[in-house]
């Protein structure tokens, strides 16, 4: 049976396919303000009257090649592709500005494959029984999950933590802005009509990331010439190769980190990469320099993110329950193929629902080659142009990508103004990186804040909110993600007061 | 002699463009279909579903155009001020669409439609989680009479079918109970299924699709074929019809040429076996109604609406 | 202008925006008034300590290397009026803004090199319009 299915995924007009696929997810994901939503949706039509295998398999390899091509604009620009990427840039971009590009993209490439690779793998060992556990969460589940993510802004502010949070908080208040989670009512509108559908995210992070990027880097002249050679990096290749199988327990925690969190409904690519991000982190020796360009923390990264992928098919082909949009439009084609979630889906003798999860896996190994050799190649190309040119550019491109979301001159209002405004930040400290944590994850974490309250005061009792297996480990880990980063700043205070206790007071 | 000839011919050449121009027909260029929502959700899975059809029918599809924000308040409006030359059109929600001028949210009124039709219809089921002690809606009545809020019951979303489903649902039996929006039609039957709430309300469309769970009972007028062992409300007593429907209008005032191709059409596409098939893929009901009776509906239902918000605190 | 008093102006800035959306978040009804007047809140004491510590340190350097203000604020400007222009007529927009764009921080301006700008100018705006208006159809104003 086994045989049957692999058969089928590796005939030739199958494979082409999946290439095909994975390349086109690779650029629409590595296009900011593009998502691999809207690819697959524009590539709907097409697909319905396909046979089912290719047309399943379609849409996945999108899905797959785009969560890996959203690292390579947040490496060379700073932009995270999709929401997904952002941890991506926390290292990512630093190690395009020392000169290791090369290494920084091989990294997000080695990692994507890696993570897809196994969480289709756990998706098709798995399959039900994991399927259940994703069920346990529930809404303080993924409140608490949130603020983990959160506490990342303090593994990134070390040098100032009250800054980072007050940005945090900052990224958490303009997501507030819309309609109320509860109510359906505007609030912090200002009676001004478009601000009622809210502060768009993608706008936002363009804005935040490339627009204000742009700005700081013209600060200094630079201009007409071409950039110093981006160094060749020869061994790029061997040192990626070389950390990936010496820090197998990165690869393992953030496979197994996406996976997980890819399986919880709602949950979603940008929290599982950034919790990837703050536990690869938390257990490292070094977590100081995590943000100054530790290969590690794109591993992390991008690893978690491509292992969501197959982490998010595992409700959707078991329970019928999508793990987030992209599963849910998969979901959608399987239905029209007259295909049935369940686990019937393995046993109905067609062996279609195995072939597509093999074809997935396909899809991620195929990365390797087509990246390398296609990709890759034409991202550095970026990197050559001078500044003069690509800076403007960028602004056309971002503009463009913000009208795409909104399809009106709104999101440009929204890029332009989180632009501007978050240059001025980063002027006096406050970094995009944990606004943009708070833009994302505020939402989500008021929407599950207020079910838990709900559930809390109809069940007459506020320790539910805490008092539950899996919620006292995640308040456990928020806990420690804090107290880390605090403590061992005390500790360099005291012992530089130990050192000169002349010195004047630091900051 | 040549400046006769050359009148003639310009003449000539007036009067035959104008005759093309008369037969030329609606619609001479591509129709736009506005999504209130984002890419790949699934009020963009509908219409995708009308456009394959309509290509079939006519040879055309729509270009998409997606306005995401608010519920889809923000591209319901757009829809509302676009031209009304007929090549705009959107497809919306109900009853989402009714509420939203009701609650103060949205800035258009639902006279400023034109109203195309009904393409299907999905009513909202109770669901209960695996391992519930309620077997049937009377027992789940029963135990919220005993404890006035303390049941929780998931919704998707606010001003939607499954809140105004569920205030229904208390209203006729009698019940208060504590109402738990959720964030997308997925997660909200993972919450119930996970057993988080006690109960949840979601359309039967989705309840059919996942594996998990049971249906107490739904609120279609009679039972029906995707779950013929689910009761219908009706049948135990508790009066509710509450459906979720999917719509396309159009922005007020359209030619008559235009509406009336768009009515046609669109009524072939919704009874066309392909469409109805595909739609019992999805476990949604293709169930046509005609822009009038469309009207009336939405009209009437708008009061009835208003009503059971305003009995619940939730609009002014 | 100095570091600190952009410091001081945006915090306070910060700190006056959580005053005005608490009282707003004061008048919504539970359960939506806990999460929002928390959050805003604790930003709002976050951003009045920074305040106070940026008061105790030093005034700062200067913010702009001589010159460079210039080409700074003419950027963030030219991009809010790209931003409206963008939504007239999207072709024009972009030609114009690109090709003023590279003019401007061009460092050295020739013939050869303003034909350059040109060429380049209208190569990437018919590439954005190619890629997102016809292929990905996403309607660009025209």
């Amino acid at each position: 049976m086994l045989i049957d299915s692999i058969i089928m995924a590796v005939h030739p007009s199958v494979l082409l396919l999946i290439a095909l696929g994975t390349v086109f997810g690779a650029i629409i994901g590595a296009l900011p303000g593009f998502s691999s939503v809207m690819a697959i949706s524009l590539l709907l039509p097409v697909v319905y009257p396909m046979d089912p295998l290719l047309g399943l398999l379609v849409l996945g390899s999108i899905y797959m090649g785009a969560m890996y091509g959203d690292a390579n604009a947040a490496i060379l620009l700073n932009i995270p592709g999709t929401a997904s990427a952002l941890p991506t840039t926390f290292d990512g971009f630093p190690m395009a500005q020392q000169g290791r590009a090369r290494e920084a993209m091989l990294a997000a490439l080695a990692g994507s494959v890696f993570g897809g690779a196994v969480g289709v793998l756990v998706l098709m060992m798995t399959f039900g029984v994991l399927a259940e556990f994703s069920l346990r969460f529930g809404p303080q589940e993924y409140f608490w999950l949130t603020v983990l993510g959160l506490t990342t802004i303090a593994a990134l502010s070390e040098g100032n933590l009250v800054k980072g949070l007050a940005g945090g908080g900052l990224g958490i208040a303009i997501s507030m802005i819309g309609l109320d989670p509860y109510w359906g009512m505007p609030r912090f509108t200002f009676d001004a009509p478009p601000l009622v559908a809210g502060i768009h995210l993608i706008p936002a992070l363009l804005g935040l990331f490339c627009v204000a990027q742009v700005l700081s880097s013209l600060e200094s002249p630079a201009g007409d010439r071409r950039p110093p050679e981006v160094g060749r990096q020869k061994d790029a290749l061997r040192k990626v190769l070389g950390t990936m199988v010496r820090r197998w327990d990165v690869m393992v925690r953030s496979s197994a980190i996406g996976v997980l969190i890819g399986m919880l409904p709602g949950a979603g690519g940008p929290i599982a990469s950034t919790i990837s991000y703050n536990e690869t982190r938390r257990w490292d020796r070094d977590s100081r320099s995590f943000g100054t360009g530790r290969v590690e923390g794109v591993f992390a990264s991008e690893t978690a993110n491509n292992a969501m992928v197959g982490g998010s098919l595992i409700p959707m082909m078991a329970l019928g329950i999508p793990g987030n949009v992209n599963a849910a439009v998969i979901l959608g084609a399987l239905l029209s193929f007259g295909m049935r979630p369940g686990m019937s889906l393995i046993s109905d003798g067609t062996g279609i629902a195995t072939a597509f999860m093999i074809g997935l896996l396909i899809s991620s190994l195929l990365l390797a080659p087509l990246a390398y050799f296609i990709i890759i190649r034409l991202s550095i190309l970026v990197l050559r142009v001078p500044r003069t040119y690509l800076a403007p550019t960028i602004l056309i491109f971002a503009s463009v990508g913000a009208y795409s979301v909104t399809n009106s001159s709104y999101g440009v209002a929204i890029m332009a103004a989180l632009g501007i405004g978050g240059y001025a930040l980063r002027r006096i400290g406050i970094h995009a990186a944990p606004v943009g944590l708070g833009l994302i994850l505020g939402p989500i974490a008021e929407r599950e804040f207020t079910s838990s309250l709900l559930i809390a005061q109809a069940q007459g009792s506020y320790w539910t909110l805490v008092m539950r297996p899996i919620s006292l480990v995640l308040v456990a880990l928020c806990l420690l993600s804090i107290m880390t980063p605090l403590l061992l700043s005390m500790r360099d205070r005291m012992r530089k007061r130990r050192l000169a206790p002349d010195s004047e007071k630091q900051q | 002699m040549s400046r006769l000839i050359k009148t003639i011919g310009v003449a000539a050449a007036l009067i035959g463009a104008s005759v093309v121009q008369a037969a030329a027909e609606f619609p001479e260029q591509q129709i736009t279909m506005i999504v209130p929502f984002g890419a790949g959700g699934g009020s963009d899975r509908v219409a995708r579903t009308i456009d394959r059809f309509w290509q079939e029918e006519t040879g055309q599809s729509f270009n998409f155009q997606y306005q995401p924000g608010a519920s889809g308040a923000v591209g319901t409006d757009a829809i509302a001020r676009a031209e009304p030359d007929g090549y705009t059109v959107g497809i919306v929600n109900l009853p989402n669409m009714i509420v939203q001028p009701v609650s103060g949210s949205a800035s258009f009124a639902l006279d400023d439609f034109d109203y195309i039709g009904r393409v299907n219809s999905d009513p909202m089921v109770l669901m209960v989680p695996d391992g519930s002690p309620f077997n049937t809606l009377e027992e789940f009545i029963a135990a919220a009479k005993e404890m006035p809020n303390t049941l929780t019951i998931a919704i998707t979303g606010t001003f939607g079918a499954g809140q105004l489903a569920a205030l229904q649902m208390m209203d006729a039996a009698d019940i208060e109970a504590t109402l738990v929006p959720t964030q997308g039609g997925a997660n909200t039957a993972a919450r119930i299924a996970g057993g988080h709430v006690s109960a949840g309300i979601i359309g039967l469309g989705l309840f059919t699709n996942q594996e998990t769970g049971r249906a107490l009972a739904v609120s279609s007028a009679e039972r029906s074929d995707f779950a013929p062992d689910v009761p219908t409300f009706d049948e135990q007593g508790v009066t509710m019809d509450m459906a979720l429907a999917r719509v396309i209008v159009a922005p007020d005032g359209l030619p008559e040429e235009a509406l009336t191709y768009l009515r046609d059409t669109l009524q072939e596409v919704t009874e066309s076996q392909g469409f109805i098939e595909a739609s019992r893929e999805q476990s949604l009901g293709a169930v046509w109604q005609d822009g009038d009776a469309l009207e009336d509906a939405v009209m009437s239902g708008q009061e009835q609406a208003a009503r059971l918000l305003r009995q619940y605190g939730l609009i002014e | 202008m100095t570091a600190r008093p952009l410091e001081m102006a945006l915090l306070a800035a910060i700190a006056l925006l959580c005053i005005i959306l608490m009282v707003e978040a004061w008048q919504i009804r539970p359960p939506s008034q806990v999460f929002p007047l928390a959050v805003l809140g604790i930003t709002l004491a976050l951003t009045l300590l920074a305040m106070l510590r940026a008061s105790a340190s030093s005034p700062g350097g200067r913010l702009f290397e001589p010159g460079r203000a210039r080409v700074v604020f003419v950027a963030a400007a030219g991009l809010m009026a790209y931003a409206l222009a963008m939504s007239i007529h999207y072709v024009v927009a972009s030609f114009v803004f690109l090709f003023l764009g590279y003019l401007f921080l061009l460092e050295r301006r020739s013939p050869g090199s303003i034909l350059v700008a040109a060429l380049v100018a209208a190569a990437a705006t018919g590439f954005t319009w190619l890629t997102f208006d016809v292929w990905l159809g996403v309607n660009l104003p025209r």
